[in-house]
């Protein structure tokens, strides 16, 4: 069953920008143009996620977001908005959003948190995991022991927390936002490399000469841990 | 009293208002005293003018009547019933032998007839020389007549009258002190009150106004011009933000297309080549995009925008954090980072912007100095207020070129071989004067140290329910 995503946004080119690439990959979409239809929509639950705009006409994005939530729907919900500055992230954020996304934004970011979503939903559903493991690279999340091919690979405690959220989302791309978000909790852009450099270092520690490497970049998006090249 | 700061007193205004008041107040005291004075005189003076003057028309009257011989008793009987008590009195032949009176000599310099002279005479009886007020007469006859009034009183009425003029002045030093310092208190606590309002909006709080009572005095009329221009500022910064806002707004829509149909590009292209001319230029445009976030991000702060995510954070661990997020970058580039800072040093105050302030001087530190050797982090509480510091090893900035180097966009020559858009710094300072405090350029000998001093408890001015 194809998943359904609500798209709530007033502006017709933003929304068909979204809608279309949505569409593309696999997604159905249904639209509202204004606060009061989109809650009318979400407030049926059997979305995989709504993307709410900020700024919507008839009720505010933030207001619709709450009647949603008040009315114990649980569903994603990712705000997007113009108001790119760190603290209306924030103010987005504990209004009950899962996501915030500034606009203008590139699609791969949108689906790669879209997706991320998806994934957290179905985590949430399954038993409490104690391990994670792709290909040959384990990591045993109450010993805090990572392995590759039987060799024990030392990480620092940010250096963990990086590749147990790439292990998590393997097989997707992660975007360079959505790292510095979940593994450091910050909502601000730290400019140049920052993250790419831990992520070399990172990749150093588990792809080692010889190996085949697990940890790709994705050009212009982020990164992705998968065991196909 | 050693512990009082002269060289900065004397450039106090208050200081100087308080001795100028004090002069002036003086300069408008002596004529007065020294009128005074004067008149006292006056009327002493023509006192004992008067006596003379009819002591000698009593003598002349007699010598009309017997000649020199009635004069001559008329003395004697002056003497000897005491109504001389006062008086010097002296008749010579035209010899300059005494004929009667109660001075032994003639005063050698007082020759002809005179009308008014001051002089020490010693009379019979008298041990000490005591002053007179004398006036000579000349008869036809060669006889000469000296009538004289003892003026010693005169003369310490005199000094009498002068210390009571000195008296009233020394009185009048601090009573004038005293009722200048009041006055100039009451002065500089409404001048206060205007320069505080100046303050807050210096802060960036343009919503200030001063308190006006409506009495048309200069204050209240200073008051209402400076409101009026404030209210014209306001207009005009906010006309000025608004259009900054919308044009950083409208360009990034368009970049961001542009990154889009980059990123379809590179799909279909699988020539290294194209792929990499691609990479490049989507890297063109994340910088455009990063500055004008940055530009937007502000124009926020400096709107005073931001102020309602205040809430305690630990400054500390947010420094520990940012030195541990830059540590591989700064490792790459041969630059050693540490943080040093007490544990559970929090702040009130918003955390992403401070962390993205520091983020941002950290990566202005790893650019300009890199190779420098080291970088220091630290935050540290004292007097009330906390102070950040981030110092690199690397060539500074020259002081006089500090200021120029806080400006938006503004990048010095040694910077501009590097990538950056020139906005670090500025949004630094906009998120220490959000907070209510300010950034400080200061030299780390050799190297630069930015410093951003935070005021340590939430100002009045913080919404209590943030």
């Amino acid at each position: 069953m194809t998943k359904k995503i609500l798209v709530v946004e007033d502006d017709a080119t933003t929304g068909d920008y979204i809608a279309k690439g949505l569409v593309e990959n696999g997604y159905s979409v249904d639209r509202a143009s204004d606060g009061r239809d989109g809650l009318f929509h979400a407030l049926d639950g059997a979305y995989a996620a709504v993307i709410l705009d900020r700024m919507l006409p008839g009720l505010d994005g933030l207001a619709v977001l709450g009647a949603i939530r008040a009315a114990d729907v649980d569903t994603p919900v990712i705000i997007l908005s113009a108001l790119g500055s760190t603290d209306e992230r924030v103010k987005g954020l504990k209004a009950g959003s899962d996501d915030y996304l500034v606009k203008p934004f590139a699609f791969s970011e949108l689906l790669a948190r879209v997706e991320a979503l998806q994934r957290r939903g179905a985590a949430n559903a399954e038993a409490v995991v104690t391990t994670l493991a792709c290909g040959e690279l384990s990591m045993d999340l109450l010993s805090h022991r990572v392995e590759r091919a039987g060799a024990r690979i030392d990480l620092q405690p940010r250096e963990f927390r990086l590749l147990e959220f790439l292990l998590r989302n393997q097989g997707h791309v992660v975007t360079r936002t959505m790292l510095l978000e979940e593994v450091w909790d910050y909502h601000f852009d730290p400019g140049t490399n920052v993250i790419d450099v831990h992520i070399s270092r990172l990749r150093k520690k588990i792809d080692e000469a010889g190996q085949a490497p697990l940890l790709h970049t994705v050009r212009g998006v982020g990164y992705m841990l998968s065991e196909a090249a | 009293l050693s512990r009082i700061d002269w060289p900065r007193l004397k450039r106090s205004t208050t200081a100087r208002f308080v001795l100028l008041y004090l002069a002036l107040s003086l300069a408008g005291a002596l004529p007065l005293l020294f009128v005074t004075y004067q008149q006292a005189d006056r009327i002493s003076h023509d006192h004992f003018v008067a006596q003379i003057a009819n002591r000698k028309a009593n003598l002349l009257l007699t010598y009309r009547t017997g000649g020199i011989p009635a004069v001559e008793q008329g003395i004697r009987d002056r003497i000897s019933s005491g109504a001389a008590a006062q008086a010097a009195l002296l008749l010579i032949d035209p010899a300059g032998r005494r004929m009667a009176g109660n001075v032994s000599a003639w005063p050698p310099t007082v020759r002809g007839a005179t009308d008014w002279t001051e002089m020490r005479l010693y009379r019979d009886g008298h041990r000490d020389a005591e002053l007179f007020a004398l006036s000579a007469t000349e008869f036809r006859s060669g006889h000469r007549l000296l009538i004289g009034t003892v003026i010693e009183d005169r003369t310490r009425m005199r000094e009498g009258l002068l210390l009571a003029l000195l008296g009233a002045l020394v009185l009048a030093i601090p009573i004038g002190l005293a009722g200048s310092y009041v006055l100039v208190g009451f002065m500089n606590r409404r001048i206060r009150a205007v320069g505080d309002v100046a303050a807050r909006i210096a802060a960036g709080d343009l919503s200030r106004r001063v308190e006006t009572g409506g009495t048309r005095d200069p204050f209240d009329r200073l008051g209402d011009s400076l409101n009026a221009m404030l209210a014209r500022i306001e207009t005009l910064v906010e006309e000025l933000r608004l259009i900054t806002d919308a044009l950083a707004h409208d360009l990034r829509s368009p970049l961001t297309r542009i990154r889009a149909s980059l990123e379809k590009a590179m799909e279909q292209l699988s020539e290294e080549p194209q792929r990499q001319a691609i990479d490049a230029v989507s890297h063109e445009v994340e910088g455009m995009l990063r500055m004008l976030a940055g530009t937007l991000e502000i124009s926020r702060a400096e709107a005073g925008m931001g102020r309602e995510n205040f809430a305690w954070f630990d400054l500390g661990a947010l420094t520990k954090d940012l030195c541990e997020m830059y540590q591989p970058l700064a490792e790459e580039k041969g630059v050693h980072v540490a943080a040093e800072s007490p544990d559970g040093l929090s702040l009130f105050g918003n955390r992403e912007l401070v962390g993205q302030a520091v983020s941002n001087l950290i990566d202005n530190a790893l650019k300009y100095a890199a190779g420098g050797g080291s970088i220091r982090i630290g935050a540290d509480e004292s007097d009330g207020s906390v102070r950040l510091r981030v110092a690199d090893r690397g060539v500074g900035i020259p002081a006089g070129r500090r200021e120029e180097a806080l400006r938006k966009y503004r990048r010095l020559d040694q910077a501009r071989g590097t990538e950056g858009s020139g906005l670090g710094l500025a949004l630094a300072r906009a998120v220490a004067r959000l907070h209510g405090g300010d950034l400080v350029l200061e030299d780390n000998e050799p190297g630069l140290s930015v410093v951003i001093v935070f005021p340590r408890a939430p100002s009045a001015e913080t919404p209590a329910d943030a």
